[in-house]
């Protein structure tokens, strides 16, 4: 509905006619980021592949850091993706098949008894299909003794309607990874020993084969679809099409998904709420304790799209004609304005970052009573919001067509720029 | 050229709009104050608090959309209104505290604190069993009191300035005033789409009348008859009369459809949802409400001149 909204707002405009900068190279910048970002995500999934191949064949220790080492780095790329979500149809109704947040993990494996069971929300909150190769589901009887892609993607996927029963996409994995974090505020990830996949008598807390299936299932889906968003932006790509069709349209997904990501998705629902709730599985990568760097490469992507260039994981740049460059143009204060805050949330982040990794893990941030906590992750919430009231004068300027002052009529009726 | 262009465009400094004036006096200040005196009974009541906590609950829905400047310094209106809770964790919160007596709630979990917790206590059997129950309801209604006392204070002594006399780093001229007001409206009216009648309904095959707001007290219609009229205010005095009009029409189908859904089984708390024989009628008044938001957006926002803006209701 934002998307929809947004877009009226600025097709009601005349065509916009530019200098110097060209809005359809803006446009071709942003689907080139993208392209970019998906494909290095791509890359760094299959890397996890091969490093989850390894574990299941040969299970230790070292494999098993070695796929949690390949997880983490995946989510470098990715999270710079985020920024495209909620401008683009094609990429926020995928999203949930590879990103969806939070769940209730206890439906995938064996969890804590501190968990607790079904909740008047999520009756198969418990399920643990791990250990159950058969189960009735709203009434159906399900098989999964073949516990594949297409049995997470088409029927255990949020099973019954229920948002949190999350079977697919880097969360399920991180689970499987790492097991729940138990140490409540305290400092650590989740601790799953690496003989929740070992063979014959090594296998801890059963059914070490379905695991493996399922940890097998859940990567492989995450890499084909990865594979089919990479598509959805290469040349001739649906998602690249759209976003070149129309000028107005490009502009608006490009500041939606900027303004949307920032406040309601990242200020609001991922960190304020976090350190408002206390509870440390308000995390958003609450089993790896990641989640420092989740804030961190969100607001680097808000940044990516804004200036137009990305570096990619091999360290070169994807770079080109920016929405900084079209701002700039038109009204170099609120250029510099938007420079400024974004600089502002990225120093923000990096603090909660450089803290985490100091040592002052996130889950102790969310603690109640821990004011210094509170301050770093309210200071990258304020700074969120702070950019989006940026964000919406951009998106002020290009809807009211202020960016062609020549030849506009504001100068024969100053009323009709406000109508 | 450009330089006259640019003059025109600059708003006068401390230029009051009218429609940003009436909107703050004869809206948000009256309604805030109407808020804090229900909360000051709501304290007063003690133990037996439900009828002032219906009271209290009106005024809150009342004022739930202006969720801007104040409400959001110190994360007051998070402190006053945590729903919705998709992961029961209100109920786990309660239960926790009362176990363990804890009545120290002003730094704790939102989870436990407003008036959707407060409803739990008051409301649900299952709370009555504690020996903490009525210390904590006396507790959550002082905490409620203060922040809606702070909520009011801040508007009136600091916030009503800075929105009414633009020129200053918030709101840099009138139009982002407007906007902002503008906002508030869509973002009420996006709320009560898609959380207080689209969670209830979920889908036509798994619909989810637990999910409904403020069932345990019966409340769950009833918010949408007074969230309406207080956003159909708020839109009527930015309105011009052509648009009161076309506003008026629609805001009484809404209305008209209410009464007729408030006269059935299952109606006040919204569990007829679950009835494919009346369900409908609920989605019919989740499109009357979507219509008035399309109007606005058509007409309304055009006419103030001010661009959709973004709201904490973005994300997923």
């Amino acid at each position: 509905m934002r998307h929809l909204f947004l877009t009226t707002a600025l097709t009601l405009t005349a065509p916009m006619a530019f200098a110097e900068v060209q809005t359809a190279d803006v446009l071709a910048t942003y689907a080139n980021i993208a392209e970019a970002g998906y494909a290095d995500s791509l890359a760094t999934a299959q890397t996890l592949q091969a490093a989850v191949d390894a574990l299941i064949a040969d299970p230790s220790e070292t494999n098993l850091q070695a796929a949690k080492d390949a997880w983490l780095a995946s989510r470098v790329p990715y999270q710079q993706t985020e920024v495209y979500r909620f401008g683009n149809a094609i990429v926020d109704d995928w999203e949930g098949k590879v990103n969806a947040w939070p769940l209730d993990e206890g439906l995938i494996d064996y969890v804590d008894a501190s968990y607790g069971g079904p909740t008047d929300e999520n009756e198969f909150a418990a399920l643990n299909v791990v250990a159950n190769a058969t189960f009735t589901l709203s009434g159906e009887d399900i098989d999964a003794t073949d516990i594949t892609p297409a049995f997470l993607e088409g029927q255990l996927h949020e099973a019954d309607g229920v948002e949190s029963n999350v079977a697919t996409g880097y969360h399920a994995v991180e689970f499987l990874l790492w097991g729940q974090d138990l140490n409540g505020h305290g400092t650590g990830a989740g601790n799953r020993p690496w003989t929740d996949y070992g063979a014959g008598d090594d296998c801890t807390n059963g059914n070490c084969d379905r695991r493996a299936d399922y940890l097998k299932a859940a990567t492989d889906l995450l890499v084909s679809d990865l594979e089919w968003m990479a598509a959805q932006w290469a040349t001739g790509g649906d998602a690249r099409a759209e976003v070149l069709a129309d000028d107005a349209a490009g502009l608006s997904a490009i500041l939606t998904g900027m303004g949307s990501l920032s406040y309601g998705e990242v200020a609001g629902e991922r960190m304020r709420l976090g350190v408002m709730l206390n509870d440390p599985e308000e995390e958003h990568s609450c089993f790896a304790d990641n989640t420092h760097n989740d804030h961190y490469y969100d607001g680097l992507g808000v940044q990516n799209v804004y200036f137009g260039s990305y570096t990619r994981i091999d360290g070169s740049t994807v770079t080109g004609a920016s929405l900084s460059n079209l701002v700039a143009e038109t009204d170099a204060a609120l250029d510099a304005e938007m420079q400024v805050k974004l600089a502002a949330t990225l120093r923000e982040l990096g603090e909660i970052k450089l803290a985490a990794e100091a040592g002052f893990a996130y889950d102790q941030m969310l603690e109640a009573g821990n004011a210094d906590g509170e301050d770093l992750v309210m200071g990258g919430v304020n700074a969120f919001v702070d950019q989006t009231r940026t964000i919406e004068r951009i998106v002020a300027v290009v809807g009211a067509g202020e960016i062609t002052v020549e030849g506009s009529d504001s100068l024969d009726d100053p009323e009709a720029v406000f109508q | 050229m450009k330089y006259a262009a640019i003059f025109c465009l600059t708003p006068t400094l401390a230029l009051a709009n009218p429609q940003v004036d009436a909107a703050i006096d004869d809206h948000v200040l009256p309604r805030l104050a109407h808020l804090t005196e229900m909360t000051s009974d709501l304290v007063a009541a003690g133990c037996d608090a439900q009828a002032a906590w219906e009271d209290a609950a009106e005024a809150w829905i009342a004022v739930s959309h202006l969720r801007f400047g104040p409400t959001e310094v110190d994360n007051r209106a998070f402190a006053l209104a945590f729903w919705p809770d998709p992961r029961g964790t209100t109920p786990k919160t309660l239960h926790g505290w009362l176990a363990e007596g804890n009545l120290d709630v002003s730094d704790a979990s939102i989870a436990g604190r407003g008036f959707y917790a407060m409803e739990f206590l008051a409301f649900d059997e299952a709370f009555w069993e504690y020996e903490a129950t009525c210390d904590l309801i006396g507790a959550l209604a002082e905490d409620i009191h203060s922040n809606a006392v702070a909520i009011h204070d801040d508007w009136e002594n600091r916030y009503a300035a800075l929105i009414q006399e633009a020129g200053n780093d918030i709101y840099r001229d009138e139009t982002e005033s407007l906007q902002e007001l503008y906002k508030a409206v869509g973002a009420g009216l996006e709320f009560m789409i898609d959380q207080r009648l689209g969670r209830p309904l979920g889908t036509f095959d798994r619909p989810r009348p637990t999910r409904a707001e403020m069932r345990r007290s019966v409340r769950s219609l009833a918010n949408i008859a007074t969230s309406l009229d207080s956003l159909t205010e708020l839109a009527m005095i930015l309105a011009d009369d052509e648009i009161d009009s076309q506003i008026t029409v629609f805001a009484d189908r809404a209305h008209g459809r209410i009464a007729q859904i408030a006269a059935l089984e299952g109606g006040a708390d919204l569990s007829l949802v679950a009835q494919p024989a009346d369900r409908f009628r609920v989605e019919a008044l989740q499109q009357d409400i979507t219509d008035i938001r399309l109007l606005l957006a058509e007409q309304l926002g055009p006419q103030l001149g001010v661009i959709e803006g973004f709201n904490s209701l973005d994300g997923d």
